[in-house]
């Protein structure tokens, strides 16, 4: 152990400094486009830390075996890299990265902020984080942290500018992981008044801030920023919505402080990303605004209990492209089982091989599993791994053999490709968020009604080899590479959203909006318009009432007969002017507030079309109004494919190379007919043909036979 | 009126005790009133004509108003700002809307607590609230009941006679508990009143058990479950004195300002037994409460049993404060009720003695925590499709109101509800299938049809005009209690004791004599042992002259000790599982007792066995419906007063449309355009009718 900087930084005056930096540093990669070399890139996330020296090599060789291409380190290994105060050990790091460069394989760079060595929090206790309760979190755990704590960013700053200056050009390290799955917030008085700074900051006034949150409302009328409370659960939905504002501000203000001293000492071929948690859909702060910083977007995939619900996962995938709306990591997924579900049941065989190709297929450009190897202690020892606790390959390791060998076969066709949609999807986390403040119904799940216009859109979708986008309307980027966006609950819809959309609609777009949309605006209050709210007007219709449903009513077209069903939601809608016009789907439910009333609602807007469609229709009804918006917005349909198969497609920029995954998520082989002949190159011995048969769990990737 | 709160800290405690003075009610009858909670402070006041307009378009004529307003009365501390709610209760005025006022205190200004945090309530956990939400204030405060009295005395001051207001509701379902410091020393007070001595306390709670004898009061905990049952029981005693004082308060602010001619009440929530709602209710003029079905689904056997739970407070009619206008926002799934059903409740609520009828809420406020609760309008201020049948109601009941004016429920069947047999219930359930409100329903679902209309009080209530009263699970049941029920029975009165009756005294601890303890000698039986029965063995058999049926979660056995003592009902034979206990065991006895009877039924019996044996009972007693042969959940509800024709009221609750004859030509006051009268009605789904004896002068 050296001593590298006996200089210690003031942390009094960083304190000062940082807390002035949490909110003023500006984006600095907003548009910054990254492409992963020699992707697709398999690996690991390796604990050399964990381990005697003596034993890396023997791993290293076991990875290179399986075609890994990419290991991550360092991101839990703090204690190790700084034992004491200021007493700082890199020695070891560096022969870990040597190592491994001589087995080819190259290194993400993990800042271990996510946990704090013991030293640390019991000399400075005020970086440990405060729960809601008023507990403070204690070491022994991770994420011990408090995120908005100055001092502690300032001793984070520390440690990451030590790993820059030593990795920062290190021609074997491509990259750096800030943290890890950032989770868990504080609720300390200091916080507190950084959350009243906030709004101070963005209210300019208390009775600007009170008329927005209504808080004539049960007298919450505030008189003073130090009035405002700070929790979760019960407060004005205002509140709420500016506390996730808040959490997403103050992890992006954690996050910029690294990247803020990372940037000028690495070199512009390094990324920078975090791994983001949660399994994709968890909405603690928005991903939109986290990852805008950032180079690359990355997820860690974990199946958890049960099997890969491929619809579900293929969303979740989108979702995750769509931060960036460009390619990404999978850095984390699980080899086997996982240890925190309930039943911690092993994937199936061929299931892992499955679950990447389909990441791949959606624009992964990396796969890293979690984790090599179990430490032989730890919160994590049931949690699979690919090596035994003897460091030996476990059942799995053939799978993983054979997915590397499948990286190696398609690297060239899969270089510079990317997914292509059509069809986007709308989602915004202040919509996610209004919505679950206030479900109104514990069945509105949002999730499921997300996948409920997935799955029939991504069915339409891979029969024309296309994908579907998941993004946020509200972030920059252009909405008219669209010819369908589908809005499945966009509850929060203020003005100027409602402008960009009705722009989109009168050059040719067609939207369709879903149940619950333009209820809200953007400070959670309603709308004075009724929904659509801001376009309402656009629709020449809006919903009279909402109603929550406890069982499922009928659907009928215009002459009464059956059309399906619809639950959880209903709203009843009516033209307010024309040339709105109602279409083929209405209500049927006798002694009901909706009997006869219309649940669905079209007009013509400029060029294009807008649609609202006000319930969660069954799977065959939805996908027919899903199907007549797609040839309305002139996407053309095609055969579906047979059930359980999944056509990926990724492309070159100009449209003209193109790559096709098929996977059988089926139990039984399936065999599908494409339209010309392809050449598999999982299988270079095969030659091109037009029908492809796949087993359960199988993989094919096609390129069209006259490609080389 | 500037308060030196610096000499608060010398005020040390502030329970007012009962004056035992009620104030009379008003006596002229007043009309059926219909309307809505209305919050001008949260619209711009350019706003309030279009409201008004239309609430006098739906036949309102009562707002309630300000009951959460205080951050805009009193927007700094002694700074008043009523010039707005002059110009409300103006302009409703106009609109021909009486005004009830709210006291504000369920939400105190953030400057309050700002400045006063030993105004906050802490919860039992240690955790203490915050402004933000309601409800955050300590009901044992000081300092925040001289602040609660300043805000309500002017407002007293200046709409005590203010012709347009009409009553007074102070605070806001009240109940929220508190942990703090004033809380706990003024429980010690209060024990050390109670007891005179702690060796006293001591013996009445049996604390030699596990060592929890007591030195001196300040050692007894505060908490609210999981102590010694004793402790449990007087914490509930103490809550009901708490906040019994912290309503006292108010009332004392208000009432020397406030015309007579002014009511004052306070909105209570459903079957709640946070407190005692008989002695909170003492020294209110009317009992109000907020009647909600948060699924969207009326159960109308429960529902007019919580009304006339209600009733029972103060034995007098009483008003709906809040009713939901389609839909809540706190439900599970808060589905609507269906069209027609929130004018069933409507008239439901009237037919069991429901003076008023206001729906919560008008408009949903742009922000706030309930946005999504069901509204007469949307947010943009137009109506939703549930104003057209609150407007229906609105006119409905200016057709009724003269008629029904100054009539009452009067009924002869009476169901006992103890809040201390609940509580003692509830601190030892014992098996967590029973309910005590499950009890009171299953003999309420079973004596409605028979008896068309049942009044729900206390047991310490006059009892003599009943000819039959039911005590189900009338746990706790002192001497005294134990005398004034005999008193009943002496006279000629029916008493039917359910099980788990009398096993308590009023300290919460055992009663030396075995159930129903000291009625068991009048009684002339005893039960021998009690047992919780497990759903997985089969439900015991019950037979006798009372049906056969079968027995479910809690059953006695039985013990006759005289010889005149009748077997109503035994155990069958079967013997699997803890059956073996009850085996040919009696189930139920009765005892004639001076010119009355006394029955005692030990077991929870399935519906069809209650249903026989409680018409048994009731046509021994000589309890006939008026109506006859109305079909299970058409319910008829008679409204009576001296020198008026009886107002009936009709409703059909049932899943298919009805007819209906009629003993002899009614009229129907709400189809006056039919035929002066009939002796037939077809009533559809959610049907209602009004009926009168002779037609309406």
């Amino acid at each position: 152990v050296t001593t590298r900087h006996p200089i210690r930084l003031c942390r009094t005056l960083l304190t000062g400094l940082i807390a002035v930096a949490c909110f003023t540093v500006p984006a600095p990669s907003q548009n910054r486009t990254f492409t992963t070399k020699n992707a697709p890139l398999l690996g690991a996330a390796w604990y050399p830390e964990q381990w005697p020296e003596a034993n890396w090599n023997e791993d290293l060789t076991l990875m290179e075996q399986a075609h890994f291409t990419v290991v991550r380190i360092g991101e839990f290994a703090w204690s190790t890299m700084e034992p004491s105060e200021g007493h700082y050990d890199f020695t070891w790091l560096d022969h870990a990265i040597a190592l491994a460069a001589k087995h080819h394989i190259a290194v993400v760079l993990g800042t271990p902020t996510d946990a704090p060595p013991a030293w640390l929090t019991t000399k400075y206790p005020q970086t440990l984080r405060t729960d809601e309760a008023g507990h403070q979190a204690e070491h022994g755990n991770r994420r011990q942290f408090n995120y908005a704590n100055p001092l502690y960013r300032s001793i984070c700053a520390q440690i990451v500018a030590q790993l820059a200056h030593r990795y920062g050009h290190n021609p074997n390290v491509i990259g750096w992981q800030i943290g890890n799955e950032y989770t868990d917030e504080s609720f300390d008085p200091a916080t507190r008044t950084q959350f009243q700074q906030f709004l101070h900051d963005k209210y300019k006034t208390l009775n600007n801030l009170n008329t927005h949150w209504a808080t004539a409302y049960w007298s919450q009328t505030y008189t003073a920023w130090s009035q405002i409370p700070l929790e979760t659960t019960h407060g004005n939905p205002g509140l709420l919505l500016e506390h996730k504002h808040f959490v997403t501000a103050t992890w992006r203000s954690f996050q910029r402080n690294q990247i803020n001293v990372l940037r000028p000492l690495i070199s512009p071929s390094q990324f920078i990303t975090t791994n983001i948690g949660g399994l994709a859909w968890s909405d603690n702060w928005d991903h939109y605004a986290i990852t805008a910083d950032l180079d690359l977007a990355s997820w860690d995939d974990y199946v958890g209990q049960g099997h890969l619900d491929a619809p579900k996962n293929a969303m979740l995938n989108d979702l995750a492209r769509g931060w960036r709306r460009q390619n990404f990591w999978i850095m984390e997924t699980q080899p086997g089982s996982v240890n925190w579900a309930p039943i911690n049941n092993a994937l199936a065989p061929g299931e892992t091989r499955a679950l990447a190709w389909q990441a791949i297929g959606h624009g992964a450009d990396a796969i890293l599993y979690w984790q090599w190897r179990s430490a032989l202690n730890g919160q994590e020892q049931y949690h699979g791994a690919v090596v035994g606790p003897d460091g030996k390959p476990n059942p799995l390791y053939p799978e993983l053999q054979q997915l590397g060998q499948d990286f190696t076969l398609t690297r060239a066709a899969l270089a510079g490709t990317t997914p292509h949609a059509e069809i986007a999807l709308l989602h915004t986390y202040d919509s996610r968020w209004a919505i679950d403040f206030q479900p109104h119904t514990r069945l509105y799940d949002q999730q499921q009604v997300l996948l409920r216009f997935y799955t029939p859109l991504q069915q339409l979708a891979q029969s024309n080899g296309e994908s579907i986008d998941i993004i946020d309307p509200t972030q920059p980027g252009s909405l008219n590479d669209y010819k369908l966006l589908v809005a499945p609950s966009l509850n929060v819809i203020d003005e100027s959203l409602a402008a960009k959309l009705i722009a989109y609609v009168q050059q040719g777009g067609y939207l369709l909006l879903g149940p619950r949309s333009g209820i809200k605006d953007a400070f959670n209050a309603l709308n004075p318009q009724r929904q659509p709210g801001p376009l309402a007007h656009a629709l020449n219709a809006h919903v009279i009432q909402f109603y929550a449903l406890d069982k499922s009513i009928a659907l009928a077209h215009a002459d009464k007969s059956p059309n399906g069903t619809a639950d959880t939601w209903a709203e009843e809608l009516a033209i307010t002017s024309q040339p709105g016009s109602a279409t083929d789907l209405f209500y049927n439910a006798p002694h009901d507030w909706l009997d006869g009333k219309p649940a669905f609602v079209e007009s013509n807007l400029g060029k294009g079309l807008v649609a609202y469609l006000g319930t969660l229709p069954d799977a065959t009804t939805l996908n027919t109004i899903l199907t007549r918006a797609a040839i309305h917005a002139a996407v053309p349909t095609s055969t579906p494919l047979p059930a359980g198969i999944e056509l990926c497609a990724r492309q070159s920029p100009d449209g003209q190379h193109r790559v096709l995954i098929l996977i059988n998520h089926d139990n039984t082989t399936s065999s599908i007919t494409l339209p010309t002949a392809y050449r598999n190159i999982l299988a270079p011995t095969t030659s091109s043909t037009t029908t492809f048969e796949l087993p359960t769990q199988g993989v094919a990737v096609l390129i069209p036979a006259n490609d080389k | 009126l500037r308060f030196t709160h610096s000499i608060l800290g010398v005020i040390s405690l502030f329970v007012v005790f009962l004056t035992g003075a009620t104030a009379s009610p008003p006596t002229t009858p007043q009309p059926l009133r219909i309307g809505t909670a209305w919050y001008p402070e949260q619209w711009p006041e350019s706003r309030w004509e279009a409201d008004l307009t239309l609430m006098e378009a739906a036949h309102f004529n009562v707002v309630r108003v300000a009951e959460f307003a205080w951050s805009t009365m009193e927007p700094a501390e002694g700074q008043y700002n009523f010039a707005w709610l002059d110009r409300a209760i103006a302009l409703a005025a106009q609109h021909h809307i009486a005004v009830v006022l709210g006291t504000p205190t369920a939400a105190p200004p953030a400057w309050l607590t700002a400045k006063y945090p030993d105004t906050l309530r802490i919860e039992e956990d240690g955790h203490r609230a915050e402004h933000g939400n309601r409800v955050q204030f300590s009901c044992t405060s000081p300092h925040y009941r001289i602040l609660a009295a300043r805000i309500a005395r002017e407002m007293a001051q200046r709409y005590g006679h203010n012709p347009n207001i009409i009553g007074w509701q102070i605070d806001n379902e009240i109940g929220a508990p508190t942990f703090d410091t004033y809380a706990k020393q003024q429980w010690h007070q209060w024990l050390a009143r109670k007891y005179k001595t702690i060796t006293n306390l001591n013996n009445r709670w049996a604390t030699a058990y596990w060592s929890q004898t007591y030195n001196t009061f300040d050692q007894i905990p505060l908490h609210s479950h999981t102590e010694n049952p004793a402790l449990l029981l007087d914490y509930k005693h103490f809550v009901t004195d708490t906040w019994t004082s912290y309503i006292q308060n108010q009332i004392d602010a208000i009432r020397p300002l406030a015309s007579p001619t002014q009511f004052i009440t306070t909105n209570t929530m459903h079957w709640n037994n946070t407190f005692d709602h008989y002695m909170l209710h003492h020294n209110l003029d009317l009992a109000a409460w907020d009647d909600y079905f948060p699924e969207g689904h009326l159960d109308p056997f429960l529902n007019a049993a919580e009304h006339d739970l209600v009733r029972g407070y103060k034995q007098q009619n009483f008003w709906l404060m809040e009713t939901q206008a389609a839909f809540t926002n706190y439900g599970s799934i808060n589905a609507s009720l269906a069209p027609g059903v929130v004018r069933e409740m409507a008239w439901q609520a009237v037919g069991h003695g429901a003076d008023a009828v206001l729906y919560w809420q008008w408009r949903s406020a742009p922000n706030g925590q309930e946005q999504y609760y069901g509204s007469l309008l949307g947010a943009d201020g137009l109506p939703v499709p549930v104003y057209k049948e609150i407007q229906q109601v609105g006119t409905e009941f200016a057709l009724a109101s003269e008629a029904l004016a100054g009539t009452a429920p009067h009924n002869r069947v009476a169901i006992l509800q103890s809040y201390d047999a609940h509580w003692a219930i509830d601190f030892q359930h014992h098996t967590n299938l029973f309910g005590y409100d499950t009890a009171v329903m299953d003999v309420y679902r079973a004596a409605a049809p028979a008896a068309q209309g049942i009044d729900i009080i206390s047991p310490n209530a006059d009892l003599s005009s009943y000819a039959v009263v039911f005590a189900p699970a009338l746990n706790v049941i002192s001497d005294s209690l134990a005398q004034h029920l005999l008193a009943y029975v002496n006279a000629g009165g029916h008493l039917v004791l359910g099980p788990r009756s009398g096993m308590k005294d009023e300290f919460n601890a055992l009663n030396p004599q075995r159930q129903p303890g000291p009625l068991a000698t009048a009684l002339g039986a005893h039960v021998q042992q009690f047992y919780a029965l497990d759903p997985k063995d089969p439900n015991p058999t019950v037979t006798g002259e009372l049906g056969t049926g079968h027995a479910s979660i809690w059953a006695e056995v039985l013990t006759p000790d005289a010889p005149d003592t009748n077997v109503l009902l035994n155990y069958g034979p079967e013997t699997t599982g803890s059956n073996g206990w009850l085996a040919n065991h009696p189930a139920a006895v009765e005892h004639a007792v001076g010119k009355g009877t006394l029955t005692y039924i030990g077991a929870m019996l399935d519906p069809s066995l209650m249903q026989s044996a409680v018409t048994h009972i009731l046509t021994t007693a000589h309890v006939e419906p008026i109506l006859p042969n109305l079909p299970i959940g058409v319910e008829l509800m008679p409204r009576s007063a001296p020198n008026k024709p009886t107002v009936s009221i009709l409703i059909n609750h049932t899943t298919t449309p009805q007819h209906i004859s009629l003993p002899h030509p009614m009229q129907n006051l709400l189809a006056p355009q039919s035929l002066p009268s009939t002796s037939a009605l077809d009533l559809p789904l959610h049907g209602v009718a009004v009926l009168t004896e002779t037609e309406p002068q």
